[in-house]
């Protein structure tokens, strides 16, 4: 072998390696650019049928986020609200609680006020919610009962979502004699009958479990683990609940308050997650309510003003300024960051939307106003 | 020599050309996707208006009062584009056959002279826009169907829903 074919053997081999070395470079940097492709198109589909769930109001199931690795944030306390997966993000302008999983079921709800009805989509993987009634009075049942309510049926379908209870170290399956836990529907019933205190949750829960505990005795920080709720006491528009043993309390007024605190489970980036989901879910409820009570306080005026001879009694004139009067007081109690969780602002809130409703159905009762459906 | 040379830019040149065409491939593909997601957007911004709780009295049924609200608040175009986004104008219109008039504070519906179109959001001028029509219903407050006992009756009218969204 001579020195020439030596040098063509080396040379041979020297660029080989380069371009070897440049092949598999390019086909990682181009696999990686089709993940990432992927991955927002998967995020814009799943964007794509959250809107669709809330514009139809049917629910699906999207199970995209089973395909590709994701490391999903939602983030609804900037505007516009995002998600976020990596270095990318996406707008998302519908309100969610959404809680990150491979397979989630989307569902629209509502929050039916009268005069408006705000509208949300829940988007929830497969999770079993157990509830510790230490408490069982009529109001810790009409809180169990308000939470299940905005949870999806999902009987016949994926993900699951399921209920039971949980009193001590048993935990405990109401549906089919004991064996297995219910659906959404049949654990509504399930709940009248549960009429003996419970002890104190200390079963060994997986991640799929959310802990709701219902006892007076929240704020000592007593239960360590998911939100405990201390029942409304009679009469009172707002409520105090505590997360995971924390004795910092978060107000709920309305249902959806304490379905943002059960779902969420763990911490991300941005802290706990159910806390996370409480103020994304008043943020998105502030924003909306704001919009809403000066278009139909303003509307209110208009109509108001062109009232026709008909109502000569001036009855619907009437009804039409309390109706304006309880939205024009939106703006002042909803100014301060964080209002939602201050009880002097929250009893305000719960005392003008009750005036606005009960102003807008004498308006609908005497033929002034239609029915918001 | 020269063969393995000759053989050697051959290599490169398959392998640059393959490398080329998957970029220009992921390209084309990005673009067309961005194609199909302004389509959509459009789509989808038109479905959110029509049954927007600003501006409907159900699915599908636009409230006059509502919209004359709207063209009543000052900075109403701002918050409605923290809800629907920017770069976007709609109108609607009554097809009543009458000349088009501006319901405001002054022409909410009076008689013989009511007002039949409301703008929301400015025009604005920029390269590309997409435009898209579809008819719609709009429930009037105070309408003109008198009954027997002379009440005055409200009444859903066929109008066009006109959508531009600016890209």
């Amino acid at each position: 072998m001579n020195v020439y074919q030596v040098f063509k053997i080396v040379l041979g081999l020297v660029m080989s390696f380069f371009i070897l070395f440049f092949l598999v470079n390019y086909a990682g940097i181009y696999s990686e650019i089709q993940e990432d492709t992927q991955r927002m198109m998967i995020i814009s589909n799943f964007r794509k049928a959250v809107q669709d769930v809330y514009l139809t109001g049917n629910s699906v199931t999207f199970d995209d986020f089973s395909r590709l690795d994701f490391n999903i944030v939602y983030n609804g306390l900037v505007d516009p609200p995002v998600i976020r997966s990596g270095t990318g993000q996406t707008i998302i302008r519908t309100p969610m609680v959404f809680v990150p999983g491979e397979e989630v079921m989307i569902q629209r709800e509502d929050l039916n006020f009268g005069w408006w009805k705000f509208g949300f989509v829940e988007a929830l993987p497969e999770m079993t919610v157990l509830f510790n009634p230490m408490d069982t009075g009529v109001e810790s049942r009409n809180i169990m009962k308000s939470i299940v309510g905005l949870f999806p049926d999902t009987t016949g379908r994926t993900p699951r979502i399921q209920f039971g209870f949980c009193d001590g170290n048993t935990i405990k399956k109401p549906c089919d004699s004991g064996n297995s836990f219910c659906e959404s529907y049949s654990f509504m019933s399930r709940i009248d009958s549960y009429t003996t205190p419970a002890s104190k949750c200390t079963a060994n829960l997986g991640t799929g479990y959310r802990l709701v505990t219902l006892h007076a005795s929240c704020p000592s920080g007593m239960v360590q683990k998911g939100v405990c709720i201390v029942p409304r006491l009679p009469g009172a528009g707002y409520g105090y609940a505590y997360l995971n043993g924390s004795t910092e309390f978060r107000l709920y007024k309305n249902p959806l308050d304490l379905f943002a605190l059960t779902v969420g489970d763990g911490s991300n980036i941005y802290g706990p997650v159910a806390d996370n989901l409480y103020h994304n879910v008043n943020n998105a409820f502030t924003k909306e309510l704001l919009l809403m009570s000066e278009i139909v306080s303003q509307r209110s005026k208009l109509v108001s003003s062109k009232l026709p001879i008909s109502d000569e009694k001036g009855e619907c004139g009437t009804y039409y300024s309390a109706l304006w009067a309880a939205l024009d007081m939106m703006p002042s109690i909803t100014s301060a960051d964080g209002y939602y969780n201050d009880p002097a602002k929250v009893s305000e809130l719960v005392t003008e939307l009750n005036n606005a409703y009960s102003a807008y159905q004498d308006l609908v009762n005497l033929g002034c106003e239609y029915s918001v459906i | 020599m020269l063969e393995y040379v000759l053989l050697m830019v051959f290599v490169v040149a398959v392998i640059f050309s393959i490398m080329i065409f998957l970029t220009w491939w992921q390209i084309t593909q990005l673009s067309v996707e961005k194609t199909n997601q302004q389509q959509e957007r459009v789509l989808s911004f038109i479905k959110s208006f029509i049954e927007s709780p600003y501006m409907t009295k159900e699915n599908s049924i636009f409230d006059d009062g509502k919209l004359t609200a709207l063209a009543m608040i000052p900075d109403s175009c701002e918050k409605l584009r923290g809800v629907y986004g920017d770069d976007w104008h709609a109108e609607i219109m009554l097809m009543d056959g009458k000349p088009l008039r501006e319901c405001g504070q002054m022409t909410y519906p009076d008689g013989s002279q009511s007002c039949n179109y409301w703008s929301i959001c400015p025009k604005q001028t920029a390269k590309g826009k997409i435009t898209q029509i579809v008819p719609v219903n709009v429930y009037r407050r105070i309408g003109y169907v008198l009954n027997v006992t002379n009440h005055v009756l409200p009444r859903t009218y066929l109008g066009t829903l006109n959508v531009t969204m600016y890209v």
